[in-house]
């Protein structure tokens, strides 16, 4: 059965607590609901699914490959062309760290701002139901569920004090 | 009033900043602000438009006259790179420091001081041709061992990064307000925005990532800020003298940084508070907070100078005598002593009285005399050192044979030096008077987000507040 989007817009967060416990009372599960906020609330302040992301995966991926091109670099000149250098050996470690520190830091940056729009699912130009009153401090509570439980959502959301409730078309 | 700053209390008891607005007063306020551009905003972006216009003309005049084979006519131009180096690109790390560390004071000056970033188009511009200036490491002493390439890739890839790395704090931070912008605005700031945060809704999964994302670009920035500094120092001071070899110089160099990151966003709030309209965000709370890390840096900046000082005063070697005499006593005595007492006596003598942290002015006033003594300390290293490659620009293709044998004269600006000096500076308010009408200057979800933790509440016979931390 095709799935539809019901948003209910709170003007305390009170409420909206109080509508994730009735959606739960209701059938509905933490997986099924998200909380839009215009100001980060504390994780599980709303009883929602604490989210899991990997963006901590990307700085250490680009780091591993900007430490290990870098290093394949220095170490393959010297060997290359290998010039003794104010006596010191073909392979110095101090002179090779700092373009190795410099290869890692370049790594793991570029993945880092990648991880970040990937992570954040951004650009996201199709996203559903919003409702700008959210920008300014209300708090909406989106629900996806199957066409024919949307009035009983719609119903719980009015019962928790919703001011407004919108449907997906 | 919008906060309440404990005048109940008859006006004798400091209380932290507890705003009193409402989010939806705070986003209105704050995009109505980012939206205006009364005739004092047009006319001083006119006037550090021009002072840019002014700087662009020197730089001509001394590329068309001096061109690029000889170091001492860019003396100044460096100087000045290096000083936006140093106040501007450091200044997102006062804000990302404060939020990892998670104070609540520092939220109404996160964007003041990430606003900074901006510059970054300037200093990598200006970095350029200075880096034309440089020979190539072979054959010569630096810390580049000969590689193919070098110094210029390695160097300008660091700047660029590190522009690109405060570009991306900057708009990652500013994410959930250019959505405001979209949400709330109008004209083309409504427009841009919509296209830049088109998907941003503030679920859970985005504020998550958009928190991580934050503390991982901070953390990357300050790693690349301090290695920007490293290589500065090495590449265009002690690289360039012969016989001078002070492991102490890049970290001094990062340090000044910090404590002028702190100086740049003090004067830079202080004036948002005077002229921006942000009088209701923009308490004594920061100022206070601010200053006291002010006062512990800036008696690190002593530590940190002494440490190089002490060697070569003790070792007493001929070259080591030239160094001091040439960067501090003799030949740029005056810039040395002027930034002496801004940067470190002004700051201590002044931020050690809580009267002072506690006044908003007083702050802003050391904070600029930070700014002033920091400029002086650039001009002494690098004026200085760029007339000392110049008289020995054969010596450095053939690895020094000699070190620093005798004192340079001081080496005076001429007009063009002050035309880029004053455009370079006035460049970067520019620029930066300009991002403030695309990025709100004023992080309203960070204000916002400071209205869930804090509050007053009375206790006994006074008021007190009262502070959540969630984590």
């Amino acid at each position: 059965m095709a799935s539809k989007q019901v948003l209910g817009i709170f003007k305390t967060a009170d409420d909206a607590a109080l509508a994730t416990d009735r959606l739960k009372e209701a059938g509905f599960s933490a997986q099924d609901y998200q909380v839009l906020t215009g100001a980060p609330y504390p994780e599980g302040a709303f009883g929602e699914e604490i989210p899991k992301h990997r963006l901590f995966a990307f700085p250490f991926f680009g780091a591993a490959v900007g430490f290990t091109v870098a290093i394949l670099v220095t170490a393959g000149t010297q060997i290359s062309y290998p010039l003794v250098t104010g006596g010191k050996p073909i392979l110095a470690i101090p002179p090779m760290a700092i373009i190795t520190y410099e290869g890692t830091m370049l790594g793991a940056i570029i993945m880092t701002i990648i991880g970040v729009i990937f992570e954040s699912r951004l650009p996201r130009p199709f996203t559903g139901l919003y409702d700008t009153r959210i920008t300014e401090g209300y708090i909406g509570v989106a629900l996806k569920c199957p066409d024919d439980r949307v009035q009983a959502a719609d119903l719980v959301f009015r019962q928790s004090g919703a001011e407004d409730v919108k449907h997906e078309e | 009033m919008a906060t309440s700053n404990g005048s109940h209390n008859g006006g004798h008891l400091y209380q932290p900043q507890v705003f009193t607005k409402t989010q939806r007063e705070i986003t209105r306020e704050v995009l109505d602000q980012t939206r205006s551009t009364g005739p004092g905003y047009k006319r001083a972006l006119a006037f550090f438009g021009l002072l840019l216009v002014l700087g662009i003309i020197g730089f001509i005049i001394r590329a068309t006259n001096d061109g690029f084979d000889r170091f001492s006519p860019w003396g100044y131009m460096m100087a000045t790179f290096s000083f936006l180096i140093t106040a501007a690109a450091s200044a997102p790390v006062f804000s990302v420091t404060q939020r990892m560390v998670r104070s609540h004071w520092r939220r109404p000056m996160a964007r003041v001081a990430e606003m900074f970033a901006v510059v970054g188009v300037l200093s990598t511009l200006m970095f350029i041709p200075l880096l034309l200036l440089l020979p190539s490491a072979e054959g010569r002493r630096s810390i580049w061992f000969e590689w193919p390439g070098t110094p210029f890739w390695p160097d300008i890839l660091a700047v660029v990064f590190l522009f690109v790395l405060g570009i991306a704090l900057l708009f990652v931070a500013a994410v959930p307000d250019l959505a405001a912008t979209r949400d709330l605005g109008d004209g083309w700031r409504q427009r841009w925005a919509a296209r830049l945060v088109p998907g941003w809704h503030g679920d859970d999964r985005q504020w998550k990532v958009l928190r991580a994302g934050l503390m991982v670009l901070g953390a990357l920035y300050f790693m690349m800020l301090i290695y920007v500094h490293f290589l500065i120092t090495a590449d265009f001071a002690q690289a360039l003298v012969p016989g001078w070899k002070d492991s102490i110089l890049a970290p001094y160099h990062a340090l000044s940084g910090l404590q002028s990151a702190i100086a740049v966003t003090l004067v830079a709030m202080y004036l948002l508070y005077r002229f921006g309209g942000f009088k209701d965000y923009i308490h004594a709370d920061q100022f206070k907070s601010a200053s006291k890390i002010l006062l512990g840096l800036s008696l690190l900046w002593f530590y940190f100078w002494f440490s190089g000082f002490i060697v070569y005063w003790y070792g007493r070697q001929p070259v080591e005598q030239n160094v001091l005499k040439t960067f501090m006593f003799e030949a740029y005595r005056w810039p040395f002593v002027i930034s002496m007492v801004l940067t470190f006596f002004v700051p201590v003598f002044g931020l050690m009285w809580n009267f002072v942290r506690k006044s908003l002015l007083g702050p802003a006033l050391i904070g600029f005399s930070i700014l002033v003594g920091t400029m002086m300390d650039r001009v002494r290293i690098y004026v200085a050192t760029f007339s000392i490659a110049d008289k020995r620009a054969d010596a450095l293709e053939a690895l020094h044979p000699e070190p620093l044998l005798g004192v340079p004269t001081a080496q005076m600006p001429v007009t063009a030096d002050v035309m880029i000096v004053i455009g370079g500076i006035g460049g970067a308010i520019f620029l930066y008077l300009l991002a403030m009408k695309f990025i709100p200057i004023i992080s309203i979800w960070e204000v916002s987000e400071g209205l869930l933790y804090r509050k007053t509440v009375p206790f006994l016979k006074r008021t007190i507040m009262l502070m959540g931390k969630p984590d």
